[in-house]
């Protein structure tokens, strides 16, 4: 079982000790995320200055809201520079390493399902054609799992979905 | 208040023939099964067998819909444990323990004590809806616009003060989610905001969509990374399920204090029973012996929330009963049901209708009794498919994702919106921060807006009646509290070293 490992650190976060997350934390990362949650905010004060006072009210508070507390985490980031705290890239004792590429194909695979394959072939041969392709790509070459889950699946769901519970399955152009 | 001993021993009578223990058996099947599918919600499993109730006994046709309800909320602690997918929204703060439980190969025994602690909260609140149901409503009925208010406010600062270390960013995580919930029509005077010409925005960010989208999907980027195939380091998974006695002792008063906030929390029309098992999970932490155990696969996390999931059934159906107000989504259908069955719900209906008023009460606990038999039998077997490779559960979980979040509203742009809310949960994680107090953001959002409205609205645009309402100010000061208090235990914990 992977060892226990926490630390708790100015601007570091916790993380579960058997996860396999990586945190990669950098001060630098930090003022970054600082100027897009500002621009955030000053765009949402800005987008709701046409609202009815009602409508705006909420929304304005939040924004001030905001950008306060941006203020305070990106001034909380400067002091650490500062006071030249190094960068800290903390790796889980139960990491396998980082795969990027397996992240973006399975996000390219994904967006494909959504956008492309479900709007034109109907719910049930996109997902026939997802699940197939993401394991395989991802590495999966045991053929009956490989096999059983394409098939079963969907099935499944359209078993319980469409036929018990009456509830529709995303259509598609060429396939109901 | 107290019910005289022939109608409690009338109701027992009714509650405990066969045909309403089968019937408290299938409610309860279907009700898991409905709980454990991110996607298929407790409301819906109500809705599904209310046309079911039409011919059967008022009390039989109430315990369905009733075991369906408790089935469910323990149903979907399932896919929150093993997958880190809430099935239900309730079921999100069962994630924080769950999941990591799950990935050391103790899933079965985070489903044990789910199940365990599902049956400690229901059956508590069902002690509560017998014995205290009309005071607890009374009380329930004191909270007026300022308290929901500052109840949303105090909710949203707790969760954050649990879900991560740094203050700052997890109230710039929640700042976020009541943003976004800001998108679509106002809860005031329906202008549309930020809805960039889109009709679909028109009515904001689905909820689940976004739950589904900041818990699974961003789950399924993170396991998705891992460049081996295996996501567990262990080599064996615990068959463990059933507690010891002495496990069971430890966790008694954690149990103990779910019920108690769910009941109460649950008794409050519109708070949810998210905050309620949030709000457990953060007082839990703060008395227990061990906090630095948290967040790491303690299992008195997982009973904090699950006793506190299912506190919340009784405490809904004490507002149904006693006073005619649905709490929530599930409680509103199933006044359906009762008015289809012939009942008026309300003050009376302990009176005119005590036979099935009691009927039910005593039914309530036989459920709960099925639904612990029924979850430990099925946790050992549910707790196996961590055994799955990550490219299967990748691929399925992308899938139950999409047929979940669509079987909603039948919307496609639910589906993006899952999908962007999926990448923003990765990033967010990856950045350091947590996902857990936008989507509570999303929840409490509305609630604190039409609230804090309201509440301005009777004081005539003043802000003191947020402090010279009792109630009000009580949690304000909690909120307070509960904002300096990190800060006081960092400054304490640094004087020491």
């Amino acid at each position: 079982m992977p060892a226990a490992n926490t630390s708790e650190q100015d601007g570091l976060e916790e993380h579960s000790a058997d996860t396999v997350l990586i945190h990669m934390k950098t001060e630098k990362t930090n003022i970054l995320i600082g100027i897009v949650l500002m621009a955030l905010a000053v765009f949402v004060f800005v987008a709701s200055r046409p609202f009815p006072p009602r409508s705006q009210f909420f929304v304005e508070k939040l924004a001030f809201f905001l950008i306060l507390l941006t203020i305070i985490f990106l001034a909380q980031a400067c002091m650490r520079i500062k006071k030249g705290r190094k960068e800290e890239k903390v790796e889980d004792a139960g990491s396998t390493g980082i795969s990027y590429s397996q992240l973006i194909i399975t996000i390219v695979c994904f967006a494909i399902y959504i956008g492309l394959l479900i709007p034109l072939i109907g719910f049930m041969p996109a997902t026939f054609v997802t699940l197939f392709a993401i394991m395989y790509i991802l590495g999966l070459r045991n053929i009956p799992l490989l096999a059983g889950v394409t098939i079963f699946l969907p099935l499944i769901l359209f078993l319980v979905f469409h036929l018990v519970l009456r509830v529709p399955l995303p259509p598609g152009l060429l396939f109901e | 208040m107290f019910a005289n001993m022939d109608i409690l021993l009338d109701g027992l009578y009714s509650a405990i023939k066969v045909q309403n223990i089968l019937i408290c058996i299938i409610g309860n099947i279907i009700g898991i099964i409905f709980g454990a599918m991110p996607g298929l919600t407790a409301s819906l499993a109500i809705a599904v067998l209310i046309p079911v109730t039409f011919g059967l006994d008022p009390i039989t046709g109430l315990l369905l819909v009733a075991s369906a309800y408790c089935g469910a909320m323990f149903g979907g602690s399932i896919s929150a444990i093993l997958i880190n997918t809430p099935g239900t929204v309730a079921a999100a703060a069962t994630c924080l323990e769950g999941y990591p439980m799950s990935q050391q190969g103790r899933g079965g025994e985070a489903l044990g004590m789910a199940a365990c602690a599902s049956f400690g909260g229901g059956m508590f609140s069902a002690f509560a809806l017998l014995f205290f149901g009309p005071p607890i409503a009374h009380l329930a009925l004191k909270f007026g616009p300022s308290e929901y208010c500052a109840l949303g406010v105090m909710g949203l600062v707790i969760i954050v003060s649990v879900s991560m270390d740094s203050l700052v960013k997890g109230l710039i995580s929640g700042v976020l989610g009541l943003l976004i919930g800001t998108a679509g029509q106002d809860p005031i005077i329906g202008y549309g905001r930020f809805t960039f010409g889109s009709i679909y925005l028109l009515s904001g960010i689905d909820l689940l969509a976004a739950l589904i989208g900041l818990f699974s999907v961003s789950q399924v980027l993170i396991l998705a990374e891992q460049k081996r195939d295996k996501i567990l380091a262990v080599s064996k998974i615990s068959d463990k399920i059933l507690l010891s006695f002495g496990q069971i002792r430890k966790v008694l008063i954690t149990i103990l204090r779910g019920s108690l906030i769910g009941t109460f929390i649950g008794a409050l029309p519109g708070a949810g029973a998210t905050i309620a098992t949030f709000i457990s999970y953060d007082v839990n932490k703060r008395r227990s012996k061990h906090p630095e155990k948290y967040g790491k696969g303690f299992v008195e996390g997982v009973a904090a929330t699950e006793s506190a999931n299912n506190g919340v059934t009784g405490g809904a159906f004490i507002t149904m009963l006693t006073l005619g107000i649905p709490g929530n989504e599930a409680t509103a259908i199933m006044m359906g049901a009762l008015m289809i069955l012939g009942l008026r719900p309300g003050p009376s209906f302990f009176v005119q209708g005590s036979h099935v008023a009691y009927g039910f009460i005593m039914g309530l606990f036989v459920a709960n009794i099925i639904m612990l038999l029924l979850g430990l039998s099925v946790s050992k077997y549910f707790a196996r498919l961590v055994k799955c490779p990550n490219s299967v559960l990748i691929a399925c979980i992308i899938v139950l994702s999409v047929v979940g979040t669509y079987s909603v509203n039948n919307n496609m742009f639910d589906v993006l919106v899952m999908f962007i809310m999926g990448i923003l949960g990765y990033l967010m994680k990856k950045t350091g921060f947590s996902p857990v107090p936008v989507v509570l953001g999303l929840i409490l959002g509305p609630i604190i807006e039409s609230n804090l409205h309201r509440s301005l609205l009777i004081a005539k645009g003043s802000w003191s009646i947020f402090v010279t309402r009792p109630i009000t100010l009580l949690f304000l000061v909690v909120t307070v509290i509960f904002i300096i208090l990190p800060f006081m235990q960092k400054r304490k914990a640094a004087a020491s070293h």
